[in-house]
């Protein structure tokens, strides 16, 4: 298995294991590098470190040294969604955004679910 | 009623922040810790106080600006949290939702950036994300001012009814078996009494204790049987998920996200401002392109502010004053007021705060154009690609920003290292920043290189510039290998899109250093012209004097005469004006221009003038960077910050003049 030290430009990587430990870990994972994730490899710096990255539809960096505690495998190719996927999300998506109304007194009904704060549902 | 913001960084909570507020803004300090905290009323709602929480990411205890907003929102308890999210980002700006979920406080979430989303074919259906998030969403685009009053009845609204978020739930019962879900759940049974106990919202530390967060842990004070049993369950989640213990909550946060996403949101294909941000970027941060650009950016800024706009509105403002002045001397002399008096007006408060202020217009220019490389985006990229470099001197990338800033002045300088992760780094930094030669010192300069070397005038300020450098990278050697070994921290850092910086942010900026200079001119350097005029117009009876030599600051002064002798500098009135420069830089050429009646030139011989051109460089920040220093790092810190830096600008201008005088000068 290869790091994503070892990327080519352009490669589209999938994570599968995290190295590291403690708060710098909890951080690579807040970030969004959890085992699964895909990363793109951008570029390199121009003096040749840190990297840039992109994950989550978003842009990274990082240095060699920590790109090296990531184990990835190559991802598969990314299928593109197909027109009919596409309009019928277009159509959900319509109508405009603007001039949300708040509702007039007390609980809102839309999501009251009898349960006032459900944080187990086990019970 | 109280409100917390939170949100990401580059989430445009500043923006945000002053749409909600206005002007009225109060801008502190979070007890304890260095991170600036903004307080401000919400137009239009005179019972409420919000407080702008500093960008983070998580609430994970990794950087202080996260353990701060973690505490803010534990102990403070906000009546409502307004959570900005990013539409542009989403994904990864929800993963601070989801745990902000987890505190258990009435919250609203404002999609920023709405219009962007819209702009480019994409679209969240908002009912169904307010469904499956179990809060209010409301979209809004803060740059434009849209959506904002909806925004602000909704917080009202949820603070009013403390309407708390309907769902924590939010691990699947079905995913891999449901080993997350089960884990979460075993242990909010264990624990609840303890986080009850603890004042900690349950699910919040319920997620901590998995993920093995010691903060929380220690908090919950748990005993020996119920840690090991805890454990277990941990071990046979790990087992079950195949996932570590924080990767496996990551992880579930991640697959809620993106659930919620696939039903509500509709992406772009790819914006317009990303694809921008790329082109900007193939040159910006080329292999070949990145370093001539940023010299290049960096001489058209400072070229810019020294030669063009800055130098222009000096100009203006230089002839204001001269005409006042003026005016002033003559009026006081048609009056027939006392000797004393129009003294003290004409050469002690005018020729010192004079001189002072017109020093404004450069400031304002120089923070205008650093202001729109930060909110740009721009300084990120210069992080980027500087990282190798400073990581070299034992820094990361990141700390450029507080040195790029320290050119400018070291007060906002110090202050911006507050987004630095880890405090080596920071103290590090801000030890450095003396050395990067602020705008306050360009007086000194200008008007030495005038009265002495006016053939090589750019030559010898590049020079001293590039010498304060030079002198900045042998003393962060010497950090390194002394007070701070070991490794700068992983730089792991965000690249945003390159952006327009709104017009608002960038004048509310300027106005706040503007005033702060403006206070500070009338206030400290007021009072040290005022002092200084004093002093050497007086001798020791009280009377005053005709040569300022019998003066009663030329005898004070003598005192460092022996000390300053080897380097050249032994005169008096050079002592005295160095002694005020520590008041503010800017008043080492008033106060020389009070002292030396005739012209410096025929006074000094240019060795000696370079002398105290290294010295003045390198010699220690003035009242205000050392007060700084000292409310970042303590105060013996700043007192031997003080010290230190005479002593290398002695060493330094001892080293300069022995050059010189070896080649034969002087």
């Amino acid at each position: 298995m290869n790091t994503l030290k070892e990327a080519r430009i352009g490669q589209t990587v999938r994570v599968e294991k995290l190295g590291g430990d403690g708060a710098l870990r909890q951080h690579f994972l807040d970030m969004g590098i959890i085992p699964g994730t895909e990363i793109t490899l951008v570029k390199y710096a121009p003096m040749g470190d840190p990297l840039e990255l992109r994950l989550h539809g978003y842009e990274l960096t990082l240095r060699l040294a920590d790109a090296a505690q990531i184990e990835v495998s190559e991802a598969e190719e990314k299928k593109t969604p197909s027109k009919k996927e596409t309009r019928k999300k277009k159509n959900r998506a319509s109508g405009s955004w603007r001039g949300r109304k708040v509702p007039p007194k007390g609980q809102r009904n839309s999501f009251a679910s009898g349960n006032d704060n459900e944080i187990c549902s086990c019970r | 009623m109280k409100f917390a913001l939170v949100g990401n960084q580059n989430s445009g909570k500043t923006t945000l922040f002053n749409r909600l507020t206005g002007a009225k803004q109060h801008v502190g300090n979070f007890p304890g810790v260095t991170v600036d905290r903004k307080d401000g009323v919400i137009k239009g709602h005179n019972d409420t106080l919000i407080t702008d929480l500093p960008g983070i990411y998580s609430m994970s205890p990794y950087s202080s600006e996260e353990i701060v907003s973690r505490n803010f929102v534990l102990n403070e308890k906000p009546h409502a949290i307004i959570n900005i999210v990013d539409v542009t980002n989403i994904e990864r700006n929800l993963y601070l939702t989801m745990q902000l979920l987890e505190m258990n406080i009435p919250m609203v979430v404002a999609l920023n950036m709405m219009d962007e989303l819209t702009a480019n074919g994409g679209g969240i259906d908002v009912n169904i994300m307010e469904q499956l998030l179990g809060v209010p969403v409301v979209p809004i685009s803060a740059a434009k001012n849209e959506g904002i009053e909806e925004l602000v009845e909704h917080a009202v609204h949820v603070a009013f009814y403390q309407e708390r978020p309907v769902r924590q739930d939010l691990c699947d019962k079905t995913e891999h078996g449901g080993a997350v879900h089960r884990c979460l759940h075993g242990i909010s049974h264990l624990i609840e009494d303890h986080a009850q106990q603890a004042e900690l919202p349950l699910r919040f530390a319920v997620s901590k204790v998995v993920e093995g967060d010691k903060l929380i842990i220690s908090r919950l004070a748990l005993d020996k049987n119920e840690e090991e049993a805890m454990e277990h369950i941990v071990q046979q989640m790990e087992k079950e998920r195949g996932l570590d213990r924080s990767a496996a909550i990551a992880d579930m946060r991640f697959s809620f996200i993106q659930k919620l996403c696939d039903e509500s949101v509709t992406k772009p294909t790819e914006s317009r401002e990303h694809i921008r941000s790329r082109r900007i970027d193939s040159f910006l941060t080329g292999k070949y392109t990145a370093i001539p650009a940023f010299i290049g950016i960096m001489g058209l800024v400072f070229w810019l502010t020294f030669n063009v706009i800055g130098a222009w509105l000096q100009g203006l403002l230089e002839t204001g004053i001269d005409k006042l002045t003026e005016l002033t001397d003559n009026a006081l002399t048609k009056a027939n007021v006392n000797d004393v008096i129009h003294s003290l007006v004409i050469d002690g408060i005018f020729a010192g705060v004079g001189s002072v202020l017109s020093f404004l217009p450069i400031i304002v220019t120089l923070f205008f154009f650093l202001s729109l490389l930060e909110d740009s985006g721009y300084i990120a990229r210069v992080a980027f690609f500087m990282d190798k470099l400073l990581r070299k001197i034992g820094l990361s990338g990141r700390s450029i920003v507080p040195m790029l800033i320290g050119f400018g002045c070291s007060v906002p300088a110090v202050m911006a290292t507050r987004t630095l992760p880890s405090e080596r780094d920071r103290k590090m930094t801000i030890l450095l920043t003396p050395f990067m030669s602020c705008t306050a010192k360009l007086p000194i300069y200008a008007f030495f290189v005038n009265a002495f070397f006016p053939k090589h005038g750019g030559l010898i300020m590049i020079g001293l510039y590039l010498l304060g450098i030079l002198v900045g990278i042998l003393a962060a050697y010497l950090y390194k290998g002394t007070l701070f070994r070991g490794e700068a921290v992983p730089f792991v850092m965000e690249l945003p899109n390159y952006r327009m910086p709104g017009a608002r942010n960038v004048i509310q900026l300027l106005w706040e250093k503007a005033k702060d200079f403006l206070q500070k001119a009338f206030s400290v350097i007021l009072i040290a012209t005022i002092a200084v005029w004093f002093l050497q117009s007086f001798d020791m009876h009280m009377n005053m004097v005709d040569d300022a030599e019998n003066s009663i600051l030329a005898k004070a002064a003598g005192i460092f005469a022996p000390i300053m002798k080897p380097i050249g500098l032994g005169d008096w009135r050079v002592l005295v004006s160095l002694v005020s420069g520590f008041m503010a830089k800017e008043s080492v050429v008033s106060t020389l221009e009070i002292l030396y009646s005739d012209s410096v030139a025929s006074t000094m011989t240019s060795l000696s003038a370079a002398s105290l051109l290294v010295f003045s460089l390198l010699y220690t920040p003035c009242v205000a960077a050392v007060a700084s220093v000292k409310r970042e790092l303590g105060r013996k810190w700043a007192a031997a910050l003080v010290l230190w830096q005479c002593a290398i600008a002695w060493a330094a201008a001892l080293v300069i003049r022995a050059i010189l005088i070896l080649m034969g000068v002087g």
